[in-house]
């Protein structure tokens, strides 16, 4: 009896960034309000909007520029189609909520937790919907191949705002073989954090380290003092092997760069190239560390992530240290953020980085209305609207009124103060910073073909993890990519 | 004693009679507008169903209303579709209904299967022959890569083990249970049933968690096993055992999920099975002095021959599509992967559409046995009738 | 059949008692083989998820009375959720229907297979017990690709029919096995009474098949009531058109931060099927067929 698996999206995490809060912005914030209706007469500092022609040009630094006129949007029904569900999907709709509210739309979203296989089906089938956004920007290019996405160029958007507001690496992860882009980045989530005991770092003296040799010492001294350092965990249903993958792309991205990165996961050098090697051996330095890891490095493979923070809540402590992505809160334990903490990934070679993931919109139907929907909710102020339940009070159309759900900003103009938890002003501020420096990049594993990226780079990950030697695991893993 | 009795039954030539002393063209007349008004019932059987349809497909419209209208129609109008089509057939003459009949009978499904069953088969033979995305001929590429790549060979044996291993187990408990079960009073035998069948019952989701907390594994000081093998296992002083990465025996460990789900199918029909072997024949074999097991083996079992190859031909084939029980547990690691695990994983995640398909015309080729021995039995059965 | 009770009549209670125990004895040991598992489950959905992910299941039977640590929450949880009664009653919608066409359908059909003659029956007739093993994910895209040509996306007419279809194989491969082992002397003492094949049919092969249409009926009822894939697939995106299943699969959350409520959601999502099939069971007696056809 077939029923699919609901396996859905594993490894998604979710991370909050703090922007900056220019003053601009809060005349931009009338600015939209005005253009929401028909032409306006409201007049503002730089005085834009009087009429809807002409649009609504911001002065530097502000929100995402329609070039032309605001469209009247009001009227349009369709469906958004994503992966959230549960709260994160209740979150959705409570920004769809306020959004019809405020500009007389009637978009519905609907969510599914196989999301992957939906979509394609249904593109597949002749049935897709209007608007979808993604976890998986490399699945863009494959519609957009097809002839069934509209490009961003073709709805009007301004691009190199986009790239300024969003990153161009973020960017260019959507444009396909024609050269235009189709995928329009909406709300990344971030990967790079390290979780630690922190009564224990405070007991005991720990510093947080910056540097990875720090790491490395400090998990020394740990063993020293009787703890296991780490916990691990990778067992993830068909989807084991991902928290480990992420390990060597936050390496990676912090020893090689941006750029190389770009060209690992686009296939331009080689998976076995010694750039990968040493970014999995440098793994390895502290994987394989005799003591580092609680349970033993070759049972990693079969704890599962969700299991895996678990010993950090012990008394005494199992471990002291865990690296996972923002939604592992959820399976702390009650009570459970008030003991653990967490520290950003450390430098690598001295250098910095980011590493996430993050959902991207594709839009299926040529609708001017539609890009101009899109176009309002990837401005400052709505991302602001969907960041928090409240819109940590400034942003101009609330919050999605759905409590414990927090979307971190895609456009670096969202300030810190659209959160309420500190944890997320932390994050978002990381995130928004790192777009505007375009040192955001996303999970490898997401933007190379799924053979690969969902396939063998993680199984060749659990095998190393069981003590396969590195180029042989990176030699299978080239071996796979396909060659199409 | 009494064959059940039929309401009056139809006049076997089903014509109108000849009114005597009337000419031909009168009959003929007569005739036509028979045949027309039988016509007319499948005819006004279709409209209806269509209206209501057309009012079925509206999303707003009461949900008990609909649900009730749909029954109703679901069931009736299929009814009255096939009496109507009957009518019509009943007034053709004598000659044509003989042969039509068996297609008035068969047709519905017939059509049904070939849209929903025939054209996505042949819309897959076709695109295993193309490549990944489906837009170029690659002949037999795809087969290649499927037979030379190891993980597929692997997935080919396990799946394999499988079908060899999990209907004859299913069969046996079936049939053992559903006999000792008859044996039983009323109640207790509804109980224990309902036990067995249960498992069916469960979502697939549900079996998944049902058997995580089985076979769950957590390395020492991760915190209690909330498996029960290992935590018998730590009960007993051992350290706790990685089931599911074990192989081979972590196939077998997949196989009691799937054989403790369909137990309670071979169960049931092998239960109807059984009561259904007349009881004198037991009697006789019991005052003959036969005992229970020879009862068994030398009565039953011969009677219930057709109907325990039809429930190992169904567990055979549900066997061969099974992926989600691999791709949910284990995701095909540690060699646990089956073909349709494969096909799955090729089609949706991969985007190999060539391979994927090639996998499933695998699966179809790979039934062919199952279905010489069964067309082999309808043929003895016809001859012994 | 009564002289062969009336045996076990005489033998009195505690012989009956006595010659069933073996019988008892193994059946009860199978029975609790194959529920343990599932009393896991039972007792996990009254758990909270710290206590789920802490703990084995076992450990709360000790504490079975002890009322601290039992919770409801999760059941009031799912039950509660927006839309839940509305997908329940989606699922109804979608399932009734689904069960009740293709058996119409497939006695008709296997009726023809079993006792009319036309030429390559029996061929066709392992054709279609042959087409059981389409796999239903190739199937999807090209029917989805049929109806979004003919409109027919979101409606339920388009689920049941896709359910008739996936259901027939195994529909027509088990009545007809049934219907083909019916006395065949029944069948020729009605034609020579005169019946054409439709009355043959509907009056004397339906009543005689009443046990295995009672049992296709519980399979394909759990099947659709279960199903994920079809009624995600074709009935669209709706979200007033969602089963159940579908309403239960996303409670979950994405990675699984809910999973301590799928325990609670699968028992609630069981009841309906549970309470068919008992009411099915008494479909499942002996000897229909018996005495029909003496002398």
């Amino acid at each position: 009896m077939a029923t699919f698996a609901v396996a859905g999206v594993e490894g998604r995490m979710r991370l909050m960034k703090k922007g900056r809060w220019l003053a601009v912005l809060a005349i931009m914030a009338m600015i939209a309000a005005a253009c929401g209706g028909t032409g306006t007469t409201t007049t503002t500092a730089g005085g834009g909007a009087t009429t809807t022609a002409g649009g609504a040009t911001t002065t530097a630094g502000g929100t995402t520029t329609t070039a032309g006129s605001m469209v009247d949007v009001s009227g349009t029904e369709f469906t958004l189609f994503g992966a959230p569900t549960g709260a994160e999907g209740d979150a959705m709709t409570g920004f769809l909520n306020v959004y019809n509210e405020n500009k007389g739309t009637n978009i519905t979203y609907v969510g599914s937790d196989d999301f992957e296989n939906q979509i394609q089906i249904r593109v597949e089938g002749g049935d897709p919907p209007a608007v979808a956004f993604t976890p998986q920007p490399g699945t863009i290019c494959k519609f957009a191949d097809e002839g069934k996405l509209v490009s961003l160029e073709d709805l009007g958007f301004d691009i190199a705002q986009l790239e300024s507001d969003s990153g161009k690496f973020w960017m260019d992860l959507g444009i396909c073989a024609d050269g235009k882009h189709y995928g329009l980045p909406w709300f990344p989530n971030y990967k790079s954090l390290i979780w630690y005991v922190e009564p224990v770092f405070k007991d005991k003296g720990y510093e947080i380290p910056t540097t990875w040799q720090g790491l490395l010492d400090l998990s020394q001294k740990m063993v020293d003092d009787g703890y296991a350092p780490w916990c691990f965990g990778f067992e993830s249903g068909n989807a084991t092997g991902w928290p480990g993958t992420d390990w060597v792309e936050d390496i990676y991205v912090r020893q090689d760069g941006a750029d190389m990165y770009g060209k690992w996961f686009r296939h331009e050098i080689p998976f076995n190239d010694p750039s990968v090697a040493t970014a999995l051996n440098t793994f390895g330095d502290l994987f394989f560390a005799p003591g580092f890891v609680l349970g033993g490095a070759e049972n990693v493979a079969s704890i599962s992530f969700k299991d895996a923070p678990l010993p950090m809540f012990d008394t005494p402590p199992g471990c002291l240290m865990h690296k996972q992505g923002s939604f592992v809160t959820n399976f702390f334990p009650a009570g459970g953020e008030d003991i653990v903490k967490f520290f950003p990934f450390p430098t690598v070679d001295g250098n910095t980085g980011a590493m996430g993931g993050g959902d991207t919109v594709m839009i299926f139907k040529n609708d001017p209305k539609i890009g101009q929907i899109l176009k309002d909710w990837v401005s400052a102020d709505w991302e602001c609207t969907l960041a928090s339940p409240s819109g940590g009070g400034v942003s101009p159309y609330g919050g999605t009124g759905v409590a414990g759900v927090e979307r971190l900003p895609g456009n670096k103009n969202v300030s810190s103060d659209c959160y309420e938890t500190d944890t997320n002003k932390t994050l978002s501020k990381v995130i928004t910073d790192a777009l505007a420096s375009n040192t955001f990049v996303f999970d490898a594993s997401d933007l190379m073909p799924p053979e690969v990226g969902q396939g063998t780079w993680w199984t060749g990950l659990v095998d190393w993890s069981k003590g396969t030697p590195t180029q042989q695991v990176l030699d299978t893993v080239e071996a796979s990519w396909p060659s199409s | 004693m009494v064959t059940p009795t039929l309401m009056e039954p139809e006049r076997p030539g089903g014509r109108p009679p000849d009114t005597v002393g009337e000419g031909r063209a009168p009959a003929l007349l007569l005739y036509l507008i028979r045949l027309l008004a039988s016509l007319l019932i499948p005819v006004f059987t279709v409209v209806v169903l269509v209206v209501s349809f057309n009012y079925l497909r509206n999303q707003n419209a009461n949900r008990l209303l609909q649900v009730f209208i749909a029954i109703v129609v679901g069931v009736v109008g299929v009814w009255v579709l096939y009496w109507g089509m009957d009518r019509f057939v009943g007034v053709l003459p004598e000659r044509f209904r003989a042969g039509i009949r068996p297609f008035i009978f068969a047709g519905p499904a017939a059509v049904i299967l070939t849209v929903y069953l025939v054209y996505p088969a042949v819309n897959t033979v076709i695109i295993s022959f193309m490549s990944r995305n489906s837009k170029e001929f690659v002949g037999l590429q795809n087969y290649i890569d499927v037979f030379t790549t190891h993980d597929t060979l692997v997935s080919i044996r396990n799946s394999i083990l499988w079908v060899v291993i999990v209907p004859v187990i299913v069969v046996a408990i079936g049939l053992g249970f559903a006999t000792l079960a008859d044996k039983l009073g009323r109640r207790s035998e509804s109980v224990s049933k309902s036990l067995i069948f249960l498992p069916m019952a469960v979502s697939f989701v549900g079996a998944s968690v049902v058997w995580g907390f089985v076979y769950s594994f957590r390395p020492e000081g991760f915190g209690n096993q909330i498996g029960i093998l290992n935590a018998l296992v730590s009960a007993l002083g051992g350290s706790p055992i990685n089931w599911l990465s074990i192989q081979p025996w972590n196939t077998a460990f997949l196989m009691v999920i799937l054989i403790w789900t369909q137990v309670g199918f071979a169960m049931v029909i092998l239960s109807s099975a059984i009561k259904s072997v007349p009881a004198e024949i037991i009697e006789a074999a019991r005052i003959d002095g036969a005992t229970e097991l020879q009862l068994f083996w030398r009565v039953v079992l011969p009677s219930v021959t057709s109907t325990v190859i039809v429930v190992w031909t169904t567990v055979v084939i549900t066997v061969w599509k099974l992926f989600d029980i691999v791709y949910v547990m284990t995701g095909g690691r540690d060699g646990t992967s089956v073909i349709a695990e494969r096909m799955v994983t090729e089609f949706f995640k991969n985007f190999n559409f060539g391979a994927g398909a090639a996998l499933a015309v695998i699966l179809f080729i790979a039934v062919i046995p199952v279905l010489v021995i069964n067309i082999r039995r309808f043929q003895a059965e016809e001859a012994i009738r | 059949m009564t002289t062969a009770l009336s045996q076990h009549a005489e033998k009195g209670f505690l012989g009956r008692l006595v010659e069933r125990w073996p019988a008892k004895l193994a059946v009860t040991i199978i029975a609790l083989m194959w529920t343990i598992p599932t009393l896991g489950l039972l007792i996990s959905s009254f758990r909270t998820r710290d206590e789920i992910r802490g703990s084995g299941w076992w450990t709360a039977i000790p504490h079975l009375f002890g009322k601290a640590q039992w919770t409801i929450s999760n059941y009031s949880t799912v039950l509660g959720q927006s839309g839940f009664g509305n997908a329940f009653l989606n699922s109804l919608a979608v399932t009734i229907p689904a069960v009740v066409i293709p058996i119409t359908i497939a006695a008709f059909a296997a009726y023809a297979f079993a006792w009319m003659s036309f030429p390559g029956r029996h061929v066709l007739f392992a054709l279609v017990v042959g087409l059981m093993v389409v796999p239903l994910q190739m199937a999807l895209i090209p029917i989805l690709r049929i109806y979004t040509n003919f409109d027919l996306v979101g409606t339920f007419p388009a689920v049941w029919l896709a359910h008739t279809g996936f259901g027939l194989p195994l529909a027509v491969y088990l009545l007809r096995n049934y219907i083909g082992s019916l006395p065949s002397s029944i069948i020729e003492s009605a034609k020579i009474d005169g019946a054409d094949d439709f009355t043959i049919f509907w009056r004397l092969i339906v009543p005689l098949s009443v046990p295995v249409l009672a049992s296709f009926a519980i399979f394909q009822f759990l099947w659709v009531w279960n199903d994920f894939l079809v009624a995600l697939v074709f009935l669209g995106l709706d979200p007033k058109a969602q089963v159940l299943t579908v309403a239960l699969a996303n409670l979950a959350g994405n990675r699984g931060e809910a999973e301590h409520l799928l325990p609670a959601a699968a028992f609630i999502s069981m009841v309906l099927p549970m309470v068919v099939f008992f009411s099915l069971q008494r479909y499942f007696v002996r000897g229909l067929t018996a005495g029909s056809v003496k002398g």
